[in-house]
């Protein structure tokens, strides 16, 4: 892998030259908080951020969108897509978040059905990570190996090493964005012995973990563990953990028809299986109508059933269900409690 | 899907029993949309709007605010039968409204408080119209969202089941990347209220009131638990549970 | 054609805010009944407000109204302010002024397009007048003007119907100076149909009918008074709004579920646009007085049916006072909210709501929580004074047929734009 360095003082221009081609999103302050939006310039970024409350998940798969559109002509309605957004870098992305966008493309590109409209979105954004250099409190993606350092799901990886960037490439569409750019120097072996010392700072400065060995067999063991219900007691299944969750693909399907029934739209939106309509089906039927079953739904598909059908955890240790849900439900916490450590 | 084809235009009537008459309003006021879909119904009972207004039959029925007297029931009761569909307009049809606040005391005791002679109707409880007959749809919100109120009258003509945000408030606030007052100790009641006004209150920079009502599964217990955690009283968390939807099963327990 | 008995009834009275009805009874030209009644249940809001905290009476006392929501909020904004010792600033005042304003433009488009015009024409409403090519454009107009005033109570509020962002001390949040801009701009585009909405109702033929009735409303030396303001009238009255409930007495009908008032030692008052101008029409900007030229009308007036008139004039003078508002004030400056402590006391305000003037009271104890609660609306003053005028009424419909004196009598109550549903909200003092 090719390392180069990025002085700080060259980051306007590197955006400049990112946005000749593209249109830039990256972390920028919103009152108290940070949130991923465009950017017209580097001075908007706000890099030394922690997490999100939003993932930059909305990017690729948004909340709500046209997935097409059709109208009522002579009676035949005639169909069209709307046209897909233009190509985008995602800057600025945690190693956590990287690799959850690794396990949205498993389920939504290399599974058995592949989304088309995430697919197209997919194919023209480009991202360009940016390792931790402090953790959370809440965070534990040692658990999974999904961060504070990245290794691969990016095209161009970034580490703060204080007055400069190093900067890895991770594919060819990151290769031709530095090639493009020449005022960046060749990386030393100090920077990337530099990099490994911070990385394994953050990393040791995270407690809260997960234990993954035979964590599928304990869970599916303790499925009906009193926790459950404690927890459901607790849970106000107001679905704010499925919605700031960096891996969470479920979605709905509306149609809207306009108020002259001539034309309408078929709206997707993220939905959210903590809800009690999630799991209803035709003539009253629900396969999750207590509060217990789908919160730990929820936890069992992060943890033991994406796993299962996609080889990967769903669960990337972002610690955002944790520190954005006002009980503090945190699945670390669940498991260790089961583990009976 | 063919066309969607209705045959002949619906017959709407619109009634308002206890209520402050802005839910109503909000069908006029949906603009464009509104007079899009009077090419596709009649509305032949308005009284706010019109001097012609006929009986029933009716296809559709909105019902704004609550029944709360002896009268206003059995005049719902009359409205139930002379439609096929009836829709629950607002927070005050839907849960009880403001007024369902009263609820907790003895109603000659308020009444006492307000007139010198007892007045001609004669208030008793406020509850969601759904105590005294069946209702096919609600439309909730104090006020309801003139998109939604549009939205149920073009299910209601296309014979599909109108279909409302299933989340909550916080999802929406979430959404819209607001901080949280809970979050920073400040009471809110977004967690079990329905949502579909976009998070307004939070993104306003005020917690949300519950004007939406509950959502469809909430756990008021464990809301008020935190409340009293962040320092609230009984009367504290009562208030904020005893608002808009004060007679809904959810809320109506909370705090006693 | 006069001589036997003629019943008029109107049941349920239609294109006014809440349920009510009307039963006349003429024999031989002579009025024998006038019974003006409300039909709406209780709903006891001054009841149910005790025991809940100050900073909700607003929200909640905004849902005595669907129409005039703005009024209830900012009255009882300032009754609370007033009885917890809170003064907010200068700017907060003028842009509770603006939200005022454009609360105005929201109702008076409404009843004057959608609630009054159909008569003058010839419809039964505005679903008729729309399917008719001579009317369909001023539906059109009316809904503009509606939509208007909707969006500047929206992007002030944050909703237009029951706002959000005004809360005890000023804002919750505060739009920024690209919404001021936006702001003017609509308001100079909207000015010229309100303009051609009030040359409308100049237009209007209305009877020749006069009473001799006591005019109460706000008045300012230098503004056109809305928020605040003595009170006066055109026989003598000049008080302070704590002495609202001194002088303005009320009592129970019986027969309906209302309260009738009367100003102290005299007679019924009206309230409301007319009683504005009259007091006031020095205060009106050029383009509103300009209406009264082209109807030919000289203020003060005491024909009822002028209403209107009045009414559209105030709403061509509310975009004129929208519009100064927002060029005297720097919004990037604004604080949106001042700070304060909560401490018990009384406190009482009147302002004027789009249907006149309006009273909130309220007494908040040690813990913020309101002791006691009273809220006097406009529409209480008004069904006594329109009653007392349909008593005199005799000598316009005698020679009617009986459905030419009920659209008569109809256009008579429609004038005064009544809100039936705030109107049984009144407390025992
Ligand atoms: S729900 Fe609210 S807005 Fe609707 S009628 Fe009732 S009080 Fe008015
Ligand atoms: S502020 Fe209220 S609505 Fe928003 S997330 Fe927090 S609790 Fe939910
Ligand atoms: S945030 Fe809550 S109180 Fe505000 S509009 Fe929404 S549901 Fe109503």
């Amino acid at each position: 892998m090719e390392t180069l360095i990025l002085r700080k003082e060259q980051l306007p221009q590197f955006i400049e030259h990112l946005r000749r081609e593209y249109r830039v999103v990256g972390p920028v302050k919103k009152g108290n908080l940070v949130v991923f939006a465009e950017i017209s310039k580097a001075e908007d970024l706000q890099l030394d951020y922690v997490t999100t409350m939003i993932p930059p998940k909305k990017v690729l798969l948004p909340q709500r969108e046209t997935i097409l559109k059709f109208k009522f002509e002579n009676e035949t309605p005639k169909v069209e897509q709307p046209a897909v957004d233009g190509k985008i870098v995602l800057f600025g992305v945690h190693p956590c978040d990287i690799n959850a966008i690794k396990v949205l493309d498993k389920v939504l590109i290399e599974g058995e059905f592949k989304d088309p409209y995430y697919a197209q979105r997919r194919e023209n954004t480009v991202i360009i990570g940016l390792n931790c250099t402090k953790a959370g409190e809440y965070c534990f993606c040692t658990s999974f190996g999904t961060g504070p350092g990245a290794k691969d799901g990016f095209d161009i990886l970034l580490t703060d090493l204080g007055d400069r960037f190093l900067v890895e490439v991770g594919t060819d569409a990151g290769k031709k964005i530095v090639e493009g750019f020449k005022e960046l120097s060749k990386a030393e072996d100090a920077d990337i012995a530099k990099r490994d010392e911070i990385l394994k700072k953050v990393a040791e400065s995270i407690k809260r973990r997960i234990k993954t060995e035979n964590l599928e067999t304990l869970l599916l063991e303790k499925i009906n563990d009193k926790i459950w219900q404690e927890l459901a007691d607790e849970c106000l299944a107001c679905g704010v953990c499925t919605t700031v969750c960096p891996t969470c693909f479920c979605y709905g399907v509306i149609d809207r028809v306009s108020a002259d029934f001539k034309e309408g739209e078929r709206i997707r939106y993220w939905d959210s299986c903590m809800f009690l309509e999630f799991a209803a089906v035709a003539l009253g039927g629900n396969f999750r109508p207590g509060r217990d079953a789908r919160l730990k739904h929820r936890m069992y598909h992060k943890l033991v059933y994406i796993k299962q059908q996609h080889g990967v955890f769903g669960c990337v240790g972002c610690g955002r269900c944790v520190e954005f849900c006002v009980k503090h439900i945190d699945p670390v916490d669940a498991v260790t409690r089961l583990s009976g450590d | 899907m063919a066309q969607v084809k209705m045959k002949e235009k619906a017959k709407v009537a619109i009634f308002k029993l206890s209520s402050c008459g802005g839910c109503q309003l909000q069908l006029v006021d949906a603009g464009e949309d509104f007079l899009k879909l009077l090419d596709h119904i009649d509305i032949v009972y308005f009284p706010i709007a019109k001097s012609e207004n006929l009986d029933g039959p009716y296809d559709i029925v909105l019902v704004e605010g609550s029944a709360c007297s002896a009268e206003e029931i059995e005049h719902l009761r009359k409205i139930r039968a002379s439609t096929k569909y009836l829709v629950a307009l607002g927070t005050c049809a839907c849960f009880g409204g403001l007024q369902s606040i009263r609820n907790f005391e003895p109603t000659a005791k308020l009444v006492d408080m307000v007139y010198e002679k007892p007045p001609k109707s004669h208030p008793t409880k406020s509850f969601g119209i759904d105590e005294y007959v069946k209702v096919d749809a609600y439309v909730v919100g104090c006020p309801v969202e003139p998109s939604e109120v549009v939205e149920v009258i073009k299910s209601l003509l296309m014979g599909v089941k109108p279909r409302f945000p299933p989340y909550s408030v916080c999802v929406e606030c979430k959404l819209r990347e607001n901080e949280c007052f809970l979050l920073k100790g400040i009471p809110c009641m977004g967690p079990i209220t329905a949502g579909g006004c976009n998070a307004l209150c939070p993104s306003s920079n005020r917690p949300c009131e519950g004007c939406r009502g509950p959502t469809k599964d909430p756990n008021s217990k464990a809301l008020a638990k935190l409340l009293f955690e962040l320092g609230a009283t009984n009367e504290d968390v009562r208030r904020k549970f005893r608002k808009y939807a004060a007679a809904s099963m959810a809320f109506a327990g909370v705090g006693v | 054609m006069s001589g036997g008995e003629k019943v008029i009834s109107i049941e349920p009275l239609t294109r006014v805010e809440g349920e009510g009805h009307l039963r006349l009874v003429m024999e031989n030209g002579k009025i024998k009944e006038v019974s003006l009644i409300i039909d709406e249940t209780p709903r006891l809001f001054e009841a149910f407000l005790v025991g809940r905290k100050y900073d909700e009476v607003h929200e909640i006392a905004s849902r005595i109204c669907g129409i005039c929501y703005v009024a209830h909020q900012i009255t009882a904004l300032r009754a609370v302010e007033k009885a917890i010792g809170v003064s907010v600033t200068e700017e907060i005042k003028k842009l509770r002024r603006f939200l005022a304003f454009a609360g105005w433009i929201q109702s008076h488009s409404l009843h004057l397009a959608f609630l009054a015009l159909p008569d003058y024409f010839g419809h039964e409403s505005v679903f008729s007048m729309l399917k008719s090519p001579e009317h369909k454009d001023l539906v059109t107009l009316g809904i503009k003007l509606r939509t208007l005033g909707n969006k500047l109570v929206e992007q002030l509020g944050g909703r237009w119907a029951h706002p959000v962002t005004c809360v005890v001390g000023g804002f919750s949040k505060l739009p920024d100076q690209k919404w001021v801009e936006k702001a003017k701009e609509m308001l100079k585009e909207g000015k010229p149909d309100a303009e051609k909405l009030g040359k409308v109702v100049a237009k209007l033929e209305v009877p020749d009918f006069t009473v001799d009735r006591e005019h109460v409303a706000l008045w300012d030396p230098k503004e056109y008074p809305i928020n605040e303001g003595r009170l006066r009238s055109n026989k003598g009255l000049d008080i302070s709004e704590d002495e609202f409930t001194k002088f303005i007495l009320e009592s129970t009908d019986p027969k309906t579920n209302v309260k009738r008032s009367k100003v102290k030692g005299r007679d019924v008052l009206l309230v409301g646009p007319l009683a504005r101008v009259n007091l006031n029409y020095d205060k009106l900007s050029d383009d509103a007085k300009a209406l009264a030229d082209e109807a030919g009308v000289k203020f003060p007036s005491q024909n009822p049916f002028l209403q209107n008139l009045a009414r559209a004039m105030e709403l061509v003078h509310s975009f004129d006072e929208c519009l100064k508002i927002l060029d005297e004030l720097d919004i990037t400056a604004i604080k949106p909210k001042v700070e304060f402590e909560v401490k018990p006391g009384i406190g009482a305000a009147v302002t004027e709501a789009p249907r006149g003037i309006l009273y909130h009271g309220y007494r908040i104890g040690r813990n913020g929580l309101v002791m006691s609660a009273n809220v006097v609306t406009p529409t209480v003053h008004n069904v006594s004074s329109a009653e007392a005028d349909l008593w005199s009424f005799g000598p316009h419909i005698a020679n009617l047929s009986v459905d030419e004196a009920t659209l008569k009598c109809g256009m008579l109550i429609r004038a005064y734009d009544f809100c039936l549903s705030c109107s049984v909200h009144v407390l025992r003092l």
